[in-house]
């Protein structure tokens, strides 16, 4: 049994009904701030009691208001969990939650009528209201939530409600309840007893005197008839109150160490106590059901907001194995939030759920993507901490390279610098320039898009992920060609593509942009002529900046350095193209060479755009992929 | 915890639950205890969560009881999970038909809700039949049901005369589709009545796609224990038929010999000769802890039913037959003085309208009499009164509400989500009417009327009524107050007779409503005549013992501890030989 689907209405940030689907073990929301992250979460607890952070109040918060003037919040808010994979037990166990298809759902509606500070709520299981619910079978249910700020240290001492204590009494509660029918004692209690007995009556640990001296001194102010008696002894003789006396203490490595050296958990990092805290809940969670017995719970779930809190990134991803190894290998479910890259980067894609921050939020489990196993295995791969910010950006422009990673960003600027203030960049609108290091839009633009018509693929029929995705790239014309001359004889030229003389390209990511266009999110876009470098040499003036740079970062005097300054100077808008085209090639072919590289050429080109030492026209098609990526149109002025 | 139970009673607590029992129970057995000590036990060595043991009654106040009654005997704090302890209706509905009915019924839900909307006979539903039956009409979707499994329609308009006359027709096969596409319209509609829910019952149990879903329901309540099982109909014996079949084992507690639900379709012989059929083992209780041996006996001549032995007693007389010439209230002083050493006496009657002549001796009221009843009655001190009040004027109101109403609830309807804002309006309005003088009975209808007219048109004015409360209520202030016919010159008091209740603040209930109590004194009222409803008169209670009517006085009967009287209209010499025959004193009025 697994909770498979959650939809809201009403809730916090949910205005219609918002919907999201849970996988069986693992499932990890990532998303901006402000998504709805922590409602989802919301929305969960509202309908179980959690063992940890006690039953959540509804609150006024909890309906739904719009960010608009004169708006008013919700006249109620539903609450509809769906679950799936009943096996016989829990179909018995859950009946009426259970439809005639054997399908189980719990429904919660709370009214926006406070009565002395409580909301009306009514709780249902499956389609109908009237079908008998029975309060305990939520409590079949063990839910778990830690809040995002743990107070792990706090959780963790002594006291009533301390992780060490429940877990304690989880272990020994078949042998408790047994005790306490026969009316015996548990030989911890014996033992606290025979203890308490003997500081009572030994004369050597002072306390008898002490405790003597006390109730002398009662006697004498209050005299004998309001007089008390007193005791001096170590807590309490009744198990329970006596394992939540106890205190976890820790060692900074798993060495054996003397129990002297052990250090009280205030000594202990923020990272280490959080862990400690964790591994006592999964501890808890992994204590199995004895076969035979009244089974306490049939579905246990975990919520855990960013349980990368306190931790650096590589116990982040140890603990994300391990929380997934318990869900999967112990049945339980993990619902997890994050905004940690490293965290997204380190699990399967198919546990991950994007939810994106529009109106209304969207809800999108990667795995109903359809992706084809090779693309899953690609980005199962390939996504690493950077490219996974990808899960968290509002916009994106997929890129093939390093040049295009450090140039677009600059180039956004003066294509959105006639926006409305606060939205004159990629960082103000959100968007994510994404290096893919490669012709890699197959796999990754399949997220935001289903590609069709592909030779020997079956049509991708997913969901999106409802962020407006723009890819960038190279047209790669053939390098070469040959003709045949007047005389016959075949004659090889370097292609230098100009108005008037373009050619198709070679890259085999162009059969994708048909496919591609036909979506809501996303676009690739083709630059006009051959490469990056190639089309900004081509684009108004940019010939002579691009010619300046070249010639300060090539090393040596001497035929290239002369060659290139011809090109610094003029004007090159009046230029013919094809005059043009052969200054671009040259460029390109310097780029290339091994003495500057692409990603040098970008980085010098890239510093004197941000100091504004230079300006640079950007072609159309990069033009069109930033207003593509940040919703934005062309202004004419 | 078995130790003052008798023999008879610790066999019982004993008995198997993996197979069907029968506890026969006489009146006064300590059945119930003996059921809550049952229950309380198997609960207690419970070791099949999440199954549970049903419990069911056929009344909230039954089921309280035995709660209570459980609850004492389980020495931790109890928790009845995962056992079920309610009332027949209620586990019909909410476990077996809520779930799923909307796959038979195909109703589509609304607001993803697929709750049904019960509807009472009375409500005026606007599904109605294609052609007119009986030259009454069209026939009104819940005013009938049809049982699949006898091919049968029963009806039910709220109407014996127009019942009976459908009962007769032979309906054809065109007209037989009509009532059909009728009910299946109602049914995909949302609606349901109370005969609806059961057959539907029968219904998924049958149904081969919901055979996992029994299945299962049955694997949630393995064992099922129905208290007073001489109340179950016929339908509700074919769904514990069905729950047999997947497994289910049932424990039948009750006595045949009280099996007064008739109407409902409740033959004691349809529950003997189930509880024959599927095998169920018998266990007898014979002994009567309530009343005194003469009552005992007395009982048993009833029925013609086997020797239980009741309580020792004294020498006084415990059997007495009271007189009355015209009106049954003229034996009320006397009545007084006999129960007057005893706390708990209580006037039982077969029907209503016997026990209305305690409080006005109009018999049949029509709604504006009722409207002028309940003002009249209006007394913030006198909670009986008060109840009475509230109730007729809800009973008024009722005939203006153009939606189904919870009739348990002082006709509520159903759109007002909280029953106490109703009656905090039924309250608030009968006190703004009662401060206009419309409870003085000295003037006449036509007077009244033209006065309370008036101010009834003011209610919906007032603060105290909700908005939602003046929508339902909206034609109330186009309503129109008549007299009743040939009376408008009357007084108003004349023709209610308004007695002045507070002499006579007994307990006065139906037969029906006694059932299973025990009283210190019990007058039980014959109607003058055999005229009226069945079983009201006391020669009918003596004519046979297999009848119902037997069964009615018997109930009535065996409810006294101490003191059982009859109220009869006078007797001829003959009849005075006939009840003292069967062990009465008739006595003579003070």
């Amino acid at each position: 049994m697994h909770l498979n689907k959650l939809v809201t209405k009403g809730f916090r940030c949910f205005d219609d009904a918002f919907t999201v689907e849970f996988n069986a073990g693992l499932n990890v929301i990532v998303g901006e701030n402000g998504a709805g992250k922590t409602a989802i979460i919301s929305a969960i607890r509202q309908l179980f009691i959690d063992s940890e952070s006690g039953r959540y109040a509804v609150s006024e918060i909890d309906f739904h208001r719009a960010f608009k003037k004169e708006s008013v919040a919700s006249d109620e808010f539903t609450i509809k969990a769906h679950f799936d994979e009943l096996d016989g037990d829990e179909k018995v166990a859950f009946l009426h939650w259970c439809d005639e298809k054997g399908k189980a759902s719990l429904n919660l509606q709370v009214e926006n009528k406070e009565i002395r500070g409580r909301y009306k709520r009514a709780l249902w299981g499956g389609k109908s209201r009237t079908t008998a619910f029975e309060p305990e079978t939520i409590d079949l249910i063990h839910c778990i939530y830690l809040p995002p700020l743990r107070d792990a240290e706090s959780k963790l001492i002594n006291g009533r409600q301390s992780r060490l204590s429940k877990l304690l009494k989880a272990l020994s509660k078949r042998e408790i309840d047994k005790l306490r029918k026969s009316k015996k004692q548990h030989p911890l209690e014996k033992k606290i007893i025979e203890f308490n007995q003997e500081l009572a009556d030994s004369d050597d640990f002072g306390i008898k005197e002490a405790n003597k001296l006390i109730v002398d001194s009662l006697k004498k102010s209050i005299g004998e008839s309001f007089g008390q008696n007193t005791l001096i002894q170590f807590a309490e003789s009744d198990y329970t109150r006596i394992v939540e006396g106890l205190r976890l203490l820790f060692f900074p490595d798993l060495t054996e160490q003397e129990n002297s050296t052990f250090r009280s958990l205030q000594e202990n990092s923020l990272g280490y106590n959080n862990l400690l805290y964790i591994a006592s809940i999964l501890a808890e969670l992994t204590i199995d059901d004895v076969a035979g017995e009244i089974k306490e719970s049939y579905f246990k779930l975990l919520l855990i907001e960013e349980p990368e809190a306190h931790l650096h990134p590589q116990l982040q991803v140890r603990l994300l194995k391990y929380i997934s190894d318990v869900a999967t290998r112990k049945s339980v479910q993990v619902i997890v939030t994050t905004h940690s890259t490293v965290l997204a980067s380190s699990v399967d894609i198919d546990s991950i759920i994007h939810l994106s921050n529009s109106q209304p939020p969207i809800a999108t489990p990667l795995r109903n993507c359809d992706l084809p196993d090779n693309s899953k295995q690609f980005i199962n791969r390939w996504l690493d901490v950077t490219k996974s910010n990808l899960l968290f950006a509002s916009g994106l422009i997929l890129v093939e390279g390093i040049a295009e990673q450090m140039l677009i960003p600059l180039l956004a600027k003066s294509i959105l610098k006639d926006q409305i203030k606060g939205r004159c960049s990629l960082e103000d609108v959100g968007v994510s320039v994404i290096n893919l290091n490669g012709i890699y839009f197959k796999h990754f633009m399949r997220l935001y898009c289903n590609l069709t018509d592909q030779d020997k693929e079956e049509d991708q029929a997913g969901v999106n992920i409802p962020i407006r995705c723009a890819g960038l790239t190279d047209l790669d014309p053939a390098k070469r060609k040959t003709e045949k001359d007047a005389k016959g004889e075949e004659i090889t030229t370097t292609i230098k593509p100009h108005d008037g003389d373009m050619h198709d390209g070679t890259n085999h990511a162009l059969k994708l942009v048909d496919t591609i266009s036909k979506s809501d999110f996303s676009r690739l876009f083709v630059c006009e002529y051959k490469t990056l470098e190639y089309d900004l040499a081509m684009q108004g003036n940019n010939i002579p900046v691009m010619a300046q740079v070249l010639y300060d970062l090539w090393p040596k005097e001497g035929k290239v350095k002369r060659s290139l300054k011809p090109l610094i100077k003029g004007d090159w808008t009046c230029k013919s193209p094809k005059e043009k085209s052969e200054a671009a090639h040259l460029i390109l072919k310097r780029v290339d060479d091994d003495e500057i590289g692409k990603g040098q050429f970008a980085q010098v080109l890239a510093d004197k755009i941000a100091c504004s030492k230079v300006i640079i026209d950007v072609p159309e098609y990069i033009a069109e992929a930033i207003h593509w990526a940040c919703s934005t149109v062309a202004n004419d002025d | 915890m078995m130790t003052n139970f008798t023999l008879e009673q610790k066999d019982y607590i004993k008995s198997t639950i993996d197979g069907h029992v029968y506890l026969e129970a006489c009146p006064g057995s300590g059945k119930t205890e003996v059921v809550a000590a049952k229950v309380a036990k198997e609960i207690s060595n419970w070791k099949k969560d999440p199954s549970g043991i049903g419990v069911l009654s056929f009344s909230n106040s039954a089921t309280d009881e035995l709660k209570d009654r459980i609850g004492k005997f389980s020495t931790s704090n109890l928790k009845f999970y995962p056992h079920f302890i309610g009332t027949f209706d209620s586990f019909i509905y909410k476990y077996i038909v809520s779930p799923v009915a909307h796959k038979i019924t195909k109703y589509a839900g609304t607001h993803d809700d697929y709750a049904i909307r019960i509807v009472e006979s009375t409500s005026s539903i606007f599904i109605q039949t294609k052609y007119q039956y009986a030259g009454r009409g069209k026939l009104r979707a819940n005013h009938y049901s049809y049982n699949s499994d006898s091919d049968t329609f029963s009806f039910h308009t709220g109407e014996k005369r127009y019942d009976q006359s459908l009962d007769v027709i032979k309906f054809k096969h065109w007209e037989k589709k009509d009532l059909l596409d009728t009910k299946k319209r109602f049914l995909k509609a949302g609606f349901s009545t109370y005969n609806d829910i059961e057959l539907l019952a029968v219904e998924i149990l049958n149904d081969v796609d919901l055979t996992g879903f029994s299945k299962n329901l049955t694997l949630r309540f393995p064992v099922i224990i129905i208290d007073e099982c001489q109340d179950l109909g016929e339908i509700q014996l074919s769904i514990l038929h069905k729950l047999d079949k997947f497994g289910v084992k049932l424990h039948f507690i009750g006595d045949l010999n009280q099996s007064i639900y008739g109407f409902r379709n409740c033959e004691p012989d349809n529950v003997l000769e189930f509880t024959k059929e599927l095998g169920f083992e018998f266990y007898p209780l014979t002994k009567n802890h309530r009343s005194v041996q003469p009552i005992v006996n007395l009982c048993n001549t009833l029925v013609a039913g086997e020797n239980v032995i009741g309580r020792t007693t004294s020498e006084i007389n415990h059997c007495v037959v009271l007189e009355y010439l015209e009106c049954p209230t003229e034996v009320l002083p006397t009545f007084t003085r006999l129960s007057k050493p005893y706390n708990n006496s209580v006037i039982i009657a077969r029907g209503h309208s016997m026990l209305n002549k305690f409080n006005t001796s109009a018999t049949k009221l029509n709604e504006v009499q009722k409207l002028a009843l309940a003002i009249n009655l209006f007394d913030i001190d006198d909670f009986e009164r008060l109840e009475k009040s509230i109730t007729l004027f809800s009973q008024y109101l009722r005939t203006l509400i153009k939606e189904s109403v919870k009739p348990l609830s002082f006709n509520c309807p159903d759109s007002i989500d909280s029953p106490l804002r109703w009656r905090n309006f039924l309250f608030n309005a009968l006190i703004f009417l009662v401060e206009d003088d419309l409870n003085d009975s000295t003037v006449s209808w036509k007077v009244w009327t033209g006065k309370t007219k008036l101010r009834i048109k003011e209610i919906l004015k007032q603060s105290f009524v909700d908005d939602d409360i003046a929508v339902v209520l909206n034609s109330l202030s186009d309503c129109n107050i008549r007299s009743p016919n040939g009376l408008g010159q009357e007084g108003l008091g004349l023709s209610l007779k308004i007695v002045n209740t507070t002499t006579c603040s007994l307990r006065k209930e139906t037969i029906h409503q006694v059932k299973g109590e025990t009283h210190d004194v019990s007058m039980f009222v014959s109607s003058a005549g055999k005229q009226g409803g069945v079983g009201g008169n006391w020669k009918e209670w003596l004519d046979d013992p297999t009848t119902e009517s037997a069964r009615l006085a018997y109930v009535a009967s065996s409810r006294p501890k101490e003191l059982l009287i009859w109220a009869v209209k006078k007797l001829k010499p003959k009849e005075t030989i006939q009840l003292q025959d069967i062990g009465f004193l008739v006595m003579p009025l003070d």
